[in-house]
């Protein structure tokens, strides 16, 4: 390229790029770009490795006929699923952490979306206060709320059932849940509601005709948050849990101190690839809400 | 106006006020409070009273007095523990700020494709169990695992090494756990940043290095600030992480706690090991609150 | 349907310790087209959002015909209300928002069903029934909130600056719209705005409000030709406002001294003031005759022109007032295809029959 022309390209490129005063020769200037490129890229790769390679690693490792890693796999089998689904333990364990994560789910979007509408349009002494308490159980460590809970539940038989679960997982998911609702609140337009009421519906009735179909995307995001806090939890559900209330997180727990075998993995692969099927349907929803009212 | 009407005005509006609000945009104090109650005693039963038990127990058993908190202090053994926590979530924050910043940075500035595929990587550790990642890295660091195994084919050593249960790994793994919680709010922070500051800056003559440093840094502080203050503070409190990748050399609060209330059983003094943890917590967030506030008023300025 | 009269019975409304509207009373006649009218601030949007039932008086009595309204909850009214962006129901169809009202009141199925079609009809939207409100254009959303405030017959129709927030052109259309549906089905219509050609096209009568005070009520040619105070005065088309001296009464009307050349006789609008006190003279531009000046002899008030502007069917010209630097007085000359009659610079003299002078004494508030 003649210099001139290498010239005009170069003002060319500043005058539609912004690229500034550095009217270095193109070809000079793409080499150096490339190289810091190239290495920067370089280590963001290795960063997302790191960030995703455990989750990557378990899958090999629940298929392989071996009871360690190994790479390539030499066998592989459906064996450890097998032991998983048929050993009455674990389908006990599993049971129990669904049953226990619908059952937060709905309670705690329950008293979540209530308390949310209390915090985003009502009229009370102490909200701030109020919602510092709220969102507490998301600061206090969990190692602390586990022990307390476990110590204070146990005298009253509430340790190892299911409505001391109830109570603790629902107390650990309705932060989430109160703060996508109230987002979602604090977006709504109050003379959407205004004009509910001219129409001559009653507040309630113009909640749930008017204000709700309008927070759907806050109040399922909240939903779903609550399901995979309860369903994850792992530090609460350890101490809580007994011999006949187990979750699936504490006898995971058990087998990885004393039972190490590749079934873990399985059960690893089955709970994150439910935890995915959920937020997947979660994004959907939400794309498929967003874009009809659009 | 007739004393008909007047009573009659007086009394609706009497009863207007008790009843409908001033402003129809608001919920009235009746109805609030009623929205507002199963929250309360959800909380009030399922928290404040078992921490508050927690805490108070420290003060009650074995023997009313300062008993457990003097126990706490003078053992040389425990005093490390504690150190060791904050040690341990100080070098977890640093690396995970080293780590996550560069990605948050190619998420809020690559095209839209890879910029999806970004946060696909950030999102899919953050939506998988503690559990299963802490799960991943023993199948990772163990004896016979990935980690050795490449070693020992790359002949780079002739006999597998002791990767598992050590501090390392515990930081390594929590590490891995909590680089998403600073990943995000970094990211939601440069974000926010107008494009046009960078162009100013680069017409004005700076050069990438510059920009960085004069531009992108200073205004993702408060997300910088964020992400650290909340890897800190769960690196603090972690259990699950440091309990199954750890060892007995490695033991933080978090553990110690979990030993006091299973295996000793002294609950006594596993409150008093949590009313010191929730200090520290509280006092960090003081601090960093503190901080953020300092450089706010800084940045408000301009 | 039926339009009712709406009284308002000397309304007082306080925000904390603010007042935001201070002794209002306004008496709608039934099937009156009424506009209140006046800057942000004024109190006028808190006055209809307390005939809706949004806001309770802290003082007064509100009825619509012969039932007191003034503590009943906002959906037992039956007021129809038209907000400024429209708020349509934006999950929902036009069809269902429009029936959103029936539904309320129990109508049956086929009855509403009817009931809606009749009303797309009525605001001329047709073949909209299914469609969703972020896929029409501002107009047509206005005219839905329009259906939907009209479908279940209200005897009375608030409407909050509906047509704020469109485009000149398709405000004058929806202008007419309104005014014609509103004749049809003589429903009484209180309308809030901030735009005086608005009111003055629309309305049977206007409210003019300022700082929550009831300012002047009246039908538009008596607010325009007749302005009790220098406000409304203002506030209504163009006026030309000067202060003057004020030197007695000669033969039932105010001696008002202008400037060193021009004294003036007018009709005095307010009680009459004490001799050198300060009035507020005020005339429409319209009624200023500009002739040209020669020599020093001078009738009326002495002016040098500042400019001529040709704006179709007049000229707009300004005129420097001497003796009163910085007070420029604006002139209407009917254009009638001749040539500039004025250009800058020109010296001329302005005039005008004493009939046409308003005089106030000085009050606080004054429009420009």
């Amino acid at each position: 390229m003649s210099p001139d022309a290498e010239f005009a390209l170069a003002t060319r490129q500043v005058e539609e790029g912004g690229e500034g005063l550095l009217l270095l020769p193109r070809r000079r200037r793409s080499l150096s770009n490339f190289l810091t490129s190239t290495v920067a890229g370089f280590f963001l790769f290795l960063i997302l490795l790191f960030l995703v390679l455990p989750i990557i690693v378990i899958f090999p490792m629940s298929f392989g006929s071996a009871s360690y890693l190994e790479f390539p796999p030499r066998g592989l089998t459906l064996n450890w699923y097998r032991q998983y689904l048929s050993d009455p333990d674990w389908r006990a364990a599993t049971f129990f952490s669904v049953k226990i994560a619908l059952a937060t789910t709905f309670s705690a979007t329950m008293v979540g979306t209530l308390a949310a509408i209390a915090f985003a349009r009502g009229k009370f002494l102490g909200k701030s206060l109020f919602q510092a308490l709220t969102l507490s159980p998301m600061i206090i460590p969990h190692i602390v709320i586990a022990v307390a809970v476990f110590i204070a539940f146990s005298p009253l038989n509430l340790s190892g059932n299911f409505f001391g679960f109830l109570i603790a997982h629902t107390m650990l998911a309705v932060p989430y849940v109160v703060l996508t609702v109230v987002a979602a609140l604090e977006r709504f337009d109050t003379t959407l509601e205004l004009a509910a009421l001219n129409c001559g519906a009653g507040r309630i009735r113009a909640f749930f005709s008017v204000v709700l179909p309008n927070i759907r995307v806050g109040v399922a995001s909240g939903a779903v948050f609550a399901f995979l806090a309860s369903f994850d939890e792992a530090t609460v559900a350890f101490f809580l849990s007994g011999v006949e209330g187990k979750t699936i997180t504490r006898k995971m727990f058990e087998d990885i101190d004393f039972n190490l075998t590749p079934v873990i993995a399985a059960v690893s692969v089955v709970l994150t690839v439910i935890s995915l099927i959920v937020m997947g349907v979660l994004q959907a929803f939400n794309r498929a809400t967003v874009s009809a009212q659009r | 106006m007739t004393t008909r009407m007047r009573i009659g005005k007086f009394a609706g509006r009497a009863a207007a006020s008790m009843t409908s609000s001033p402003s129809w945009r608001q919920y009235p104090l009746g109805v609030s409070v009623f929205l507002i109650a199963p929250l309360c005693l959800l909380l009030g039963f399922g928290f404040v009273y078992p921490v508050g038990r927690l805490l108070g127990q420290s003060f009650f058993a074995p023997e009313f007095g300062l008993d457990n908190y003097r126990r706490l202090l003078e053992t040389p053994l425990y005093m490390r523990v504690l150190a060791r926590t904050v040690f341990v979530a100080l070098v977890v924050m640093s690396a995970s700020l080293v780590l996550g910043y560069p990605v948050a940075l190619a998420m809020a500035r690559l095209r839209r494709g890879l910029s999806n595929l970004v946060m696909a990587c950030v999102l899919l550790p953050l939506w998988t169990s503690a559990l299963v990642r802490s799960y991943a890295w023993i199948v990772i660091l163990q004896r016979r695992g990935l980690v050795n195994d490449v070693l020992l084919a790359s002949g780079v050593i002739s006999q597998p090494i002791k990767l598992i249960y050590t501090e390392g790994a515990v930081i390594l793994a929590m590490t891995h756990v909590l680089v998403p919680f600073m990943i995000l709010p970094v990211f939601g922070a440069i974000r926010a940043i107008q494009p046009e500051l960078v162009q100013a800056a680069r017409n004005l003559g700076a050069g990438k290095t510059t920009v960085f440093a004069k531009v992108l840094l200073p205004l993702s502080l408060p997300g910088i600030f964020a992400g650290c203050l909340m890897t800190f503070i769960l690196a603090l409190g972690f259990y699950v992480t440091p309990a199954l990748v750890g060892g007995p050399s490695s033991l933080l609060m978090a553990t110690l706690i979990g030993q006091q209330t299973t295996e000793t059983l002294d609950w006594g003094f596993a409150g008093a090991l949590s009313t010191v943890l929730l200090c520290v917590t509280l006092l960090i967030v003081l601090l960093f609150r503190k901080a953020l506030s300092y450089n706010r008023g800084i940045s408000n300025v301009a | 349907m039926k339009g009712e009269a709406v009284t308002l019975e000397e309304i007082d409304k306080s925000f904390a310790k603010t007042a935001v509207v201070r002794n209002v009373s306004i008496a709608v006649q039934a099937g009156e087209f009424l506009s209140l009218l006046g800057p942000s601030g004024s109190g006028k949007t808190t006055l209809l959002m307390m005939i809706a039932g949004f806001e309770t008086p802290s003082r007064g009595r509100i009825s619509v015909g012969a039932r007191d309204i003034t503590f009943e909850a906002p959906n037992k009214r039956d007021v129809g209300m038209v907000f400024q962006r429209y708020a349509l129901f934006p999950h929902m169809t036009v069809a269902q928002n429009i029936a959103f009202p029936l539904r309320m009141r129990r109508f049956g199925k086929a009855e509403a069903r009817d009931r809606v079609d009749a009303m797309l009809a009525t605001v001329q939207l047709e073949g909209f029934a299914n469609r969703l409100p972020q896929q029409l254009s501002g107009g047509q959303q206005q005219r839905v909130a329009l259906a939907r405030a009209l479908v279940a017959e209200p005897p009375v129709l608030l409407m909050d600056e509906p047509l704020s927030a469109l485009d000149k052109k398709l405000r004058e259309t929806l202008q007419i719209e309104i005014k014609r549906i509103q004749k049809r089905l003589a429903v009484t219509v209180v309308y809030v705005t901030h735009d005086q050609e608005e009111a003055l096209t629309m309305s049977d009568r206007i409210a003019v409000m300022a700082e929550g005070e009831l300012m002047q009520i009246g039908a538009p040619a008596d607010l325009y030709h007749r302005p009790t105070n220098a406000f409304v005065a203002g506030f209504i088309g163009k006026m030309n406002f000067l202060d003057g001296e004020y030197l007695g009464q000669d033969g039932g009307e105010a001696v008002v001294r202008l400037t060193q050349t021009a004294t003036i006789k007018g009709p005095v609008s307010i009680a009459p003031a004490a001799v050198g006190q300060r009035l507020t003279v005020a005339i429409r531009p319209e009624d200023l005759n500009v002739t040209p000046r020669e020599g020093s002899s001078s009738q009326g008030l002495a002016g040098t022109v500042e400019a001529a502007l040709f704006v179709g069917a007049v000229y707009i010209v300004l005129v420097a007032i001497e003796e009163r630097p910085g007070k420029v007085f604006e002139a209407r000359l009917p254009a009638a295809g001749g040539a500039q009659p004025f250009v800058a610079g020109d010296r001329v003299n302005i005039t005008f029959e004493p009939h046409a002078l308003r005089v106030f004494v000085n009050q606080k508030r004054q429009a420009a």
